[in-house]
């Protein structure tokens, strides 16, 4: 194992390109990427440290007692003036909520009449700024979905003013939701939206981003209007979902101080000190001097307690299978399981998220059975577990794409000029022409790894802090955390593995 | 392309001697290093590893990529 050293004379290399008629190949929507497999030590040296600082902190966790609730450093940021009035200031979340829906509405018509080959801001806007984009910032800064949801925004605009013109006082049929269905729609359409971003090979022409928008508007908003907005939103809505999960890691957090305020709030969960936390509509209904936005660590989120909802591990987990496969297409396994046997991309794009179910509902048992069972169902232990695993799974997004939207994000500088390709040039950028060299290959490499290494250290504390939450007794807490410490050694090796994968188209 | 991936280090000094039975202008992204090649023809890219990440040999006029250099670190 050693290190490339520079070399003092360049080598001269020469190759000899034999080139045989151009095929078109298959084009990638968004040009070359400038990540290069990680090396084979640095590798090794992540899975080494995925491994040590996984139980290496049991020695000292193992000591500590712990029969409170579940407590973590906060900080409210309403509390300083500045803030306060910038937060709150209907100006700024009216304006950033008009914002949305234009983009939305940008997007559309861009996808529907701009140039389909090319020049279009819907490609990169949707897959870039937005899927990478709001999902970066969700995670490390807050979850700003519920207030720029552009379906949400538009419902209530709608219902403003049907009654301001005295026809209706709701939008909203109210029927009731089949809670046996539990999150299970918003399950599918994650599913359908995970083969849309991986496997459907036409996901980047813009005139199919307008129409997959449009489609996803019509269920959205159906579904809002049939069985409640708040309802919907929170069972069928797979980006809702998706954006709360990230917000559970994310170092802000909204809360409401008086308990009242959620009684009949169906999607409060209990939080031991009273109040709510990131429940949004409680949020919206409270009093000024009820209401917080606390700065609090990161990922403590993922270890509240949690409203057990049917099918809530099962999109966990969907979300982390996700993420791996998209990785996963692009390695030589891949094609040698292409190859070799009758699977699929849309195959694997079902059966990946069934291994990886399947595996951790095994791991969840293990863990019940090595914490003594302790009279916690088994869908509690398996909803609460999932959520330790998100950091790992957010570390390797991050680590697989932010040099995409470090340099591809960039076009967004020409785009806003040009947004349907006509050749306008509305702010003077659109001929800027995005700067490559904003990241060397090395510092790629190991930033990549230094992110799913503390991931995985994020991890595994909140594997800790979940068992003690749930099991309570430290002794059985300790035992009941092990076998899921190997999961997530597997996890962040399969993480690496993949890094470290020579890329194949 | 043969070989359709082309791996190096920084700093290396690459010549590319490329034969092709069609005539068309490559490029290679980022270096943009461009050359036109065809039957009958001996063309030779010249230039220095100087930039580390995967670019895209591409047939300049249709944008259909044709193979990868890969520049490591180090």
């Amino acid at each position: 194992m050693h290190v490339r050293t520079r070399r003092l004379t360049a080598a001269a290399l020469s190759f000899s390109l034999i080139l045989t008629g151009a095929r078109p190949a298959l084009a990638h929507g968004f040009g070359p990427t400038y990540d290069i497999p990680i090396p084979l030590w640095l590798y090794l040296y992540g899975a080494a440290a995925a491994v040590v600082l996984s139980f290496l902190p049991l020695a000292l966790f193992s000591r500590k007692e712990r029969d409170s609730p579940y407590q973590y450093l906060r900080f409210d940021l309403l509390r300083v003036r500045l803030l306060r009035t910038l937060l709150t200031s209907r100006l700024l979340t009216g304006g950033v909520r008009l914002l949305s829906v234009s983009l939305f509405f940008l997007v559309v018509i861009a996808g529907l009449v701009g140039l389909q080959s090319g020049f279009n801001i819907a490609p990169t806007f949707v897959w870039i700024t937005w899927w990478v984009g709001l999902s970066i910032f969700t995670a490390f800064v807050g979850n700003v979905w519920p207030l720029v949801n552009p379906w949400r925004v538009l419902f209530d605009w709608a219902e403003g003013l049907t009654r301001r013109f005295g026809l209706r006082d709701s939008l909203e049929l109210d029927e009731p939701y089949p809670e046996a269905l539990g999150i299970w729609p918003a399950v599918g359409l994650y599913l359908v939206f995970v083969w849309i971003e991986n496997v459907f090979s036409s996901s980047y022409v813009p005139r199919n981003i307008a129409l997959f928008a449009l489609t996803y508007s019509l269920i959205t908003l159906y579904g809002m209007a049939f069985f409640g907005k708040e309802t919907w939103l929170r069972r069928g809505d797979a980006l809702s979902v998706f954006f709360g999960l990230l917000g559970r890691f994310a170092p802000t957090e909204v809360r409401v101080k008086d308990p009242d305020v959620c009684l009949g709030c169906d999607g409060c969960g209990d939080d031991a000190g009273g109040g709510c936390v990131n429940c949004y509509e409680c949020f919206a209904r409270a009093a000024p001097h009820e209401r917080e936005l606390n700065l609090r660590p990161p990922a403590v989120g993922l270890g509240l307690p949690e409203k057990v909802l049917s099918g809530g591990a099962a999109f966990v987990i969907l979300v982390l299978a996700g993420v791996t496969f998209d990785g996963l297409l692009e390695t030589p396994l891949w094609l040698e399981i292409i190859r070799l046997t009758p699977v699929t991309q849309t195959l694997g794009v079902i059966l990946l998220p069934l291994l990886f179910f399947g595996i951790y509902l095994g791991f969840v048992e293990l863990s019940r059975i090595l914490g003594g069972g302790g009279g916690v169902g088994f869908g509690r232990f398996a909803a609460a577990y999932a959520f330790s695993l998100v950091p790992i799974a957010i570390a390797y997004q991050v680590a697989h794409y932010y040099t995409y939207l470090l340099v591809q994000g960039q076009m967004m500088i020409s785009l806003v000029s040009d947004p349907l390709g006509w050749g306008w040039n509305l702010f003077g950028t659109a001929d800027f022409e995005p700067r490559y060299g904003i990241v060397g290959a090395g510092f790629v490499w190991y930033s990549q790894v230094a992110l799913i290494v503390a991931g995985h250290v994020i991890a595994v504390y909140l594997a800790h802090s979940i068992s003690l939450r749930v099991l309570r007794d430290p002794v059985r807490a300790f035992r009941g955390q092990l076998p899921m410490l190997v999961l997530m050694v597997l996890y962040t090796i399969t993480s690496l593995w993949i890094l470290a994968q020579p890329i194949v188209r | 392309m043969s070989p359709a991936e082309i791996s190096v280090s920084e700093g290396d000094r690459v010549t590319l001697r490329v034969s092709s039975d069609e005539p068309m202008e490559l490029h290679l992204h980022r270096y943009d290093v461009e050359q036109e090649v065809g039957p009958g023809q001996k063309a030779r890219l010249r230039f220095e590893a100087d930039l580390t990440g995967r670019f895209e040999i591409e047939d300049h006029e249709s944008e259909s990529e044709l193979g990868v250099l890969q520049v490591r670190p180090g």
